[in-house]
This record gives C-alpha cells, sequence and structure tokens, in this order.
C-alpha cells in the first residue's frame, strides 16, 4: 500500500485488507433514526443533566443561605431582646411552603422540569422576600430599642488621693470660692477634682477637668462621691467608738465630730487623738485601703 | 494488494441528500448512516483492535449521533470531506473510550476477529487467515496513538495532513508515529514468519 507520501514503506508488499472487519450490524442506520427523533440527543442530555445539577446547586445554596439569615436573625433578637414589655411584634412572616418536589429529586419528563423549575423560582423568590422583611423588621426593633434604652450611667468617679487629703492643705481640694478647702468646715465642704470624660476637649493636652466639683466632707461616708465606693483604692473608712463619747482629733487635726463616728481617711499611718474632759488620748491607726477600721476605747 | 475498506473508495454522499439530512430529514439521515455506517464501524473495530468488541456497535451509533447532532453546521465547502469529517468524530470517540482505565479490564478477545466467526470465514484462505491474524495481534501491541495513525493512513488512506488534523497533531509527529508503527508492525509479521500474501 504504498503511496507517494511513504515510498519507502516498510510494509509494502503485506496485504494490509486480510485483517479486515465484520460488516456492520444490520439495523445500525434505523437504530441512530430512532434515536435521533425520539429523544434528545446525548449533547442535549449532557446539558440538560448539567442544568438539573447546577440548578440543584443553586437551589441548595440559596436554601442554606436563607436558613443561615434566619437563623441569626433570631438569634440577634433574642440577643438584643429588652425587657418583655419591649417586645415588638414581628408579625406574620411567610413560613416556607413545602417544596413540590424533595430538593435532589427532580422530575425526570421536560414539561415537569420547567414546571418545577418555574415553582423553585418562586419559592426562592417568596423567601427573598421574607428574609428582607425580616431584615427590616430586626432594624425597626433595634431602632426601637436604641430609644427606649435608659440614658447610660455615668462614669465611675475615680478620687484622686491627693483630692481629698484633708491635712495637705497647701495642695488639697479648693472650694467653690476659689479658696483652698478646709476638710472640716462642714459649711463648705470640700471639692473633689474628677477624672474628666473622654471628650475632645478633655483629651486635648492642658486641659483641665470639666466635671463641677461636688461638694464632700472628706470624713462623711455618707456623702455622694466621697464614700470608700469613690475612692477605694486610696481611701478606708475609721470607726471612732469611745466610752465616753471624745472629740477625735485626725494627725492633729481637729475633725469636729464627736465620737462614734466615721471617718474617711487616706490610706496609711495615722494618729487619732480623742479628747474627754481636756485630757488627750492618741493611738496609731491604719487605715487599709476600702476597708472599715474600727477604733474601740473604753476611757472611763 | 487488495483494496483497503475505506470510505474513500465508495462514492461520496450526494449533495441533495447532505442538504436533506442537514436540515434535519429522517430518510436523509438513514441514508447517510447506511452510507458511512461500514467505514465508520470498521475504523471503530480496528482501533478497538479487540478489546471491547462489545462496545463497537454502541460507539459507532454514537458517533453517528454526534455527526446528525453536528450536522447542520457542516460546511460541505469547509477543509475537510464529510468521511474525513466522520472519520475525525470516530476516531477520538474511539480514542477516548481507550483512555477510559475501565477499558483495559475489558481486553476480551482474539483481536484476529476473524477466529471469533471461523464459519463465517470459511472461505478465507489458509495463508490469508494466518496473515489477517497476524496483522491484527501486531496492531493491537502497537500503542494507540500508533494504532491511530497506521489505520487511519493505511486502511482510511488519509494523507498526512488529514491525519494530522484529525488527531490534532503536527505533521512530523504523524510521519514519525507512522514510520515507527510501520517498523513495528513488519517486525512483528517477520517473527511469525508470514508471507506477505
Amino acid at each position: 500500500m504504498s503511496t507517494p507520501d511513504d515510498p519507502n514503506d516498510p510494509l509494502a508488499g503485506y496485504d494490509l485488507a486480510a485483517w479486515s472487519p465484520p460488516a456492520p450490524p444490520a439495523g445500525m442506520a434505523a437504530t441512530v433514526v430512532t434515536r435521533m427523533t425520539t429523544q434528545p440527543p446525548a449533547a442535549v442530555r449532557v446539558h440538560v443533566a448539567a442544568q438539573r445539577q447546577s440548578l440543584r446547586t443553586v437551589f441548595a445554596a440559596a436554601g442554606a443561605t436563607l436558613v443561615a439569615s434566619a437563623a441569626i436573625a433570631v438569634l440577634v433578637m433574642t440577643h438584643h431582646a429588652a425587657p418583655a414589655a419591649q417586645v415588638v411584634e414581628t408579625g406574620p412572616v411567610a413560613s416556607p411552603a413545602p417544596l413540590a418536589h424533595p430538593r435532589g429529586a427532580l422530575p425526570a419528563g421536560a414539561p415537569e422540569d420547567d414546571a418545577h423549575v418555574a415553582a423553585l423560582e418562586k419559592r426562592v423568590l417568596e423567601l427573598e422576600v421574607a428574609v428582607e422583611r425580616l431584615r427590616a423588621e430586626l432594624q425597626i426593633q433595634e431602632q426601637q430599642q436604641q430609644r427606649s434604652l435608659p440614658p447610660l450611667a455615668p462614669r465611675p468617679v475615680v478620687v484622686e488621693p491627693r483630692a481629698i487629703d484633708p491635712f495637705d492643705t497647701q495642695h488639697g481640694p479648693s472650694r467653690d470660692d476659689g479658696a483652698l478647702c478646709d476638710p472640716f468646715e462642714s459649711a463648705h465642704g470640700c471639692h473633689v477634682e474628677r477624672t474628666p470624660p473622654p471628650s475632645a476637649a478633655a483629651q486635648a493636652p492642658g486641659a483641665g477637668p470639666i466635671f463641677p466639683s461636688v461638694p464632700c466632707d472628706p470624713f462623711s461616708s455618707r456623702r455622694a462621691g466621697c464614700g470608700p465606693d469613690a475612692s477605694a483604692s486610696a481611701t478606708g473608712e475609721v470607726l471612732v467608738r469611745t466610752k465616753p463619747v471624745a472629740h477625735i482629733v485626725i494627725d492633729g487635726q481637729d475633725t469636729g465630730k464627736i465620737s462614734p463616728a466615721v471617718l474617711v481617711l487616706p490610706v496609711g499611718k495615722h494618729q487619732v487623738t480623742v479628747e474627754v474632759n481636756g485630757d488627750k488620748y492618741t493611738y496609731a491607726l491604719v487605715i487599709q485601703p476600702g476597708e472599715t477600721t474600727t477604733f474601740d476605747k473604753d476611757l472611763q | 494488494m487488495p483494496a483497503p475498506a475505506s470510505a474513500s473508495s465508495a462514492l461520496p454522499l450526494d449533495e441533495l441528500t447532505l442538504r436533506r439530512a442537514q436540515r434535519g430529514d429522517p430518510r436523509a439521515w438513514h441514508d447517510l448512516v447506511t452510507r458511512y455506517a461500514p467505514p465508520i464501524h470498521a475504523l471503530v473495530w480496528r482501533l478497538l483492535a479487540g478489546r471491547s468488541r462489545h462496545r463497537v456497535p454502541d460507539l459507532v451509533q454514537e458517533t453517528f449521533v454526534r455527526v446528525l447532532t453536528a450536522l447542520p453546521g457542516f460546511d460541505p465547502a469547509g477543509p475537510a470531506s464529510l468521511s474525513t469529517w466522520m472519520l475525525t468524530i470516530a476516531t477520538r470517540l474511539t480514542l477516548n473510550e481507550l483512555r477510559r482505565p475501565e477499558h483495559a479490564a475489558l481486553a476480551d478477545h482474539d483481536p484476529r476477529g476473524h477466529a471469533a466467526d471461523p464459519a463465517a470465514r470459511a472461505d478465507i484462505a489458509l495463508d490469508r487467515r494466518r496473515l489477517a491474524s497476524a496483522i491484527a495481534t501486531g496492531v493491537a501491541q502497537l500503542p494507540d496513538p500508533q494504532r491511530a495513525v497506521l489505520v487511519l493512513r493505511e486502511y482510511h488512506e488519509l494523507d498526512y495532513a488529514e491525519i494530522a488534523a484529525v488527531l490534532e497533531l503536527d505533521l512530523n509527529t504523524v510521519k514519525s508515529r507512522l514510520s515507527r508503527a510501520r517498523l513495528a508492525l513488519r517486525a512483528h509479521l517477520e517473527a511469525h514468519d508470514v508471507d506477505p500474501g
């Protein structure tokens, strides 16, 4: 079978046609024509199968997204739910109706395919609308809750230790009139400087405190802003009880108090002097931060 | 040497039938399949070389289904003739079948083919049957790419350029594969001491 293309054919002389195939099976043409006329060609079938698989994937993803969105919405609503009085009815939300065909079990017929696809598309649209409605209602609820929340609690007051040192007359807290504070002058009280809030003005370099000073009796824990809660880390209390009653002097300064009395003192060592009938009795006292120390003396 | 059983040796499909087939006329389809079934069947049968013989009718059917499906887009004035175009589809389909991993396990058989139906081949002379058997076993032992080139060239009379187009190879690759296939087959035939016929 040598040809001009291959003049040196090594198989020249061999009758390769001896290896001949059998005749094609009878009815081949009829079979092919029947296949062509009764069912879509393989390429079309592959396309349809791919479309079905693609649709399954799309719907599965849409369903998963919807479930996840609904779960997140429920969690968020539960987390942000205020007291029962503030719970807002979300209103009726269309719950997903069962699908005409379970996912993954598409019908085989082409007309059914179209109807099924149309039904699924309609369901997806409905579910998307339901999700959007849930989101909108969630936003409304959050806004309502923000409006109904009580105002923020004031920031905890931090009292600088020096500011309430009643015995530091040179650098102690000032009064409203600007004069130095006498901590034992109950008529005026003293002023405590508080830590400014984190505002722009307060954070500016050199900016002073912007909170107004609050009159304070540093030796009275009953006064707001001056008790151990406000300066728990820097002060402590002492309960002075004597028999008979005595005038109380702390570190040489007359407190103007008569036992029994509770005094707030800076943390550290102090000298407590009680005066009874002109007699003075002095004792050492250590104030622990945030604690109440009992000073109990029987002077009879 | 007898002429090979090839499509190109027969009359091509007339233009009117081709046009009707392109328009989807079932009678024209029937004529087209009847006309080209023998060469397509022969090509598939030889490319499989005895492996998975039961798949031959399926592959031939599938080839024609694809041909008829794509027929409206076929250009008779294009670079490929209708027969070459159909051989291309059949060759690629069969080579894809051969690439399937389970295909090796289906190596049934006797690649000689004639031995499968001795009664039908009773008229074939003994020497010719020996030659056919030797060719069948020799071709079956060739690698699939070399066998495809050899079958298209020796049994379907495609030239190098057409083979290159069918198999999407460059011309030199076609030549080298054909050369190696021929040498291997000749060595096989000489080893079996077969008379050239």
